[in-house]
């Protein structure tokens, strides 16, 4: 995800039901869709907008023994199944009541690292250069009014928080990138944990460095 | 090559399934693989990688066609995703080769439920709808931005627009799709 669009959530949608996106960001919306049935449906359609624009795709030239090729590949056994990815070892404590959801349960999770007052964090393990990671803030903490190095998707796993007039649940992803400036008021009543991906030039550790410099701050 | 019908498509790949039928495959071949490999060009891939990637979409269509449910979605849609799935995998590389198992097309990450059935079976229409409500404008830019990939300033060259022309016409686009497709809710 670079040098595109301030990304909405249709974008992000549309992008990945076209031609898919980096790890982090499909780690991500792949969460969105499994806690949200509405996001769901838009994408299943942008899925068959790609199905329709297919169909309508003017056809590249075809060599004539394309398909004797691949009728003679027919019967062939299909290339050996990889291994089941290894049972994942590393996995940060939950607190009581918080379930991930299954996109994450085959990632390999980082522990815990302490950010700041009531605000830690905890890295996803990914091939790619976008980056993912756990983030969790107490309840009540208001995160100050701050930028962002490029996009950065994030998706509500448990509470909730508020940001310029919307408030995001359980389920919901919020949308940024460097033009957002805002700042976040988490709920009251229970820590907010969300999922995070950004993009790979941006180091969370220095995304994490101003949030704590911020909370000194205040 | 010229027409296929999607419910001439669906109808290939439930025989396929049913009756290993191989002429099916062929004509469901001579539809699609020009046409996977023409997304897959335009989406940047090198012309031997589409060819693979192409072959190998047949490939698991052929093998996974009791997967195709022709009651909850389109043919083109199905095959669609499979092109695109192996697609983003070829991109990812070998860093994640664990990866390249999981499959959408075999294993919906939710099984559907009664309401999502219905919501899906009249899908294929109304998103036929709503492609045809964007002016030729909007759905070519739709295509070049989404469907291939093409970044803003290669799509303002080809066009001969401004590139803020161009950004603001993939928004317009796209609220445009988004509100036709709302309709459907
Ligand atoms: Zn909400
Ligand atoms: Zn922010």
């Amino acid at each position: 995800m670079t040098a595109r669009l301030s990304p909405s959530v249709d974008d992000v949608l549309l992008r990945h039901a076209m031609t898919g996106l980096d790890d982090a960001f499909s780690l991500l919306v792949e969460t969105h869709l499994e806690l949200c049935p509405a996001a769901r449906v838009v994408h299943a359609r942008f899925e068959a907008l790609g199905g329709l624009l297919l169909e309508a795709v003017e056809p590249a030239n075809v060599e004539p023994a394309a398909l004797n090729r691949a009728l003679a590949a027919l019967d062939a056994e299909p290339r050996p199944v990889e291994p089941p990815a290894k049972a994942v070892t590393t996995r940060p404590d939950m607190r009581k009541g918080v379930k991930l959801p299954s996109t994450l349960s085959r990632q390999e999770i980082g522990p815990w690292r302490w950010i700041a007052p009531g605000v830690r964090s905890a890295r996803i393990a990914l091939p790619s250069a976008s980056r993912a990671f756990l983030l969790e803030i107490g309840p009540g903490v208001r995160v100050p009014e701050h930028g962002h190095d490029g996009a950065e998707l994030t998706c509500v796993l448990h509470g909730g928080f508020s940001s310029a007039d919307a408030h995001y649940g359980v389920g919901d992803m919020a949308c940024a990138d460097a033009s957002v400036v805002h700042d976040i008021a988490i709920d009251p009543d229970v820590p907010c944990l969300s999922l995070i991906a950004m993009e790979g030039r941006t180091r969370p550790s220095s995304m994490f460095g101003r949030l704590y410099q911020k909370f000194r701050d205040i | 090559s010229a027409r296929l019908t999607p419910q001439a498509a669906s109808d290939l790949i439930v025989k396929m399934a049913r009756d290993g039928d191989r002429q099916a495959f062929a004509v469901l071949f001579g539809f699609y693989f020009p046409r996977v490999k023409a997304y897959l060009l335009r989406g940047g891939a090198p012309p031997s990688a589409a060819e693979e990637i192409a072959q190998e979409t047949m490939l698991r269509v052929w093998r996974k066609a009791n997967a195709f449910d022709p009651q909850t979605g389109a043919a083109s849609t199905w095959i669609f995703v499979i092109a695109r799935n192996l697609r983003i995998d070829r991109v990812r590389g070998e860093r994640a080769p664990n990866e390249l198992e999981l499959d959408p097309s075999e294993e919906p990450d939710a099984p559907p439920t009664g309401e999502m059935v219905t919501i899906m079976k009249q899908r294929g229409d109304r998103v036929r709808e709503a492609l045809a409500s964007l002016s030729p404008e909007q759905a070519e830019i739709i295509r070049l931005f989404y469907f291939e990939e093409r970044p803003h300033s290669d799509i303002a060259r080809s066009l001969g627009l401004p590139l803020g022309t161009v950004k603001s016409r993939v928004r317009l686009a796209l609220e445009r799709l988004r509100s036709t497709l709302e309709d459907v809710r």
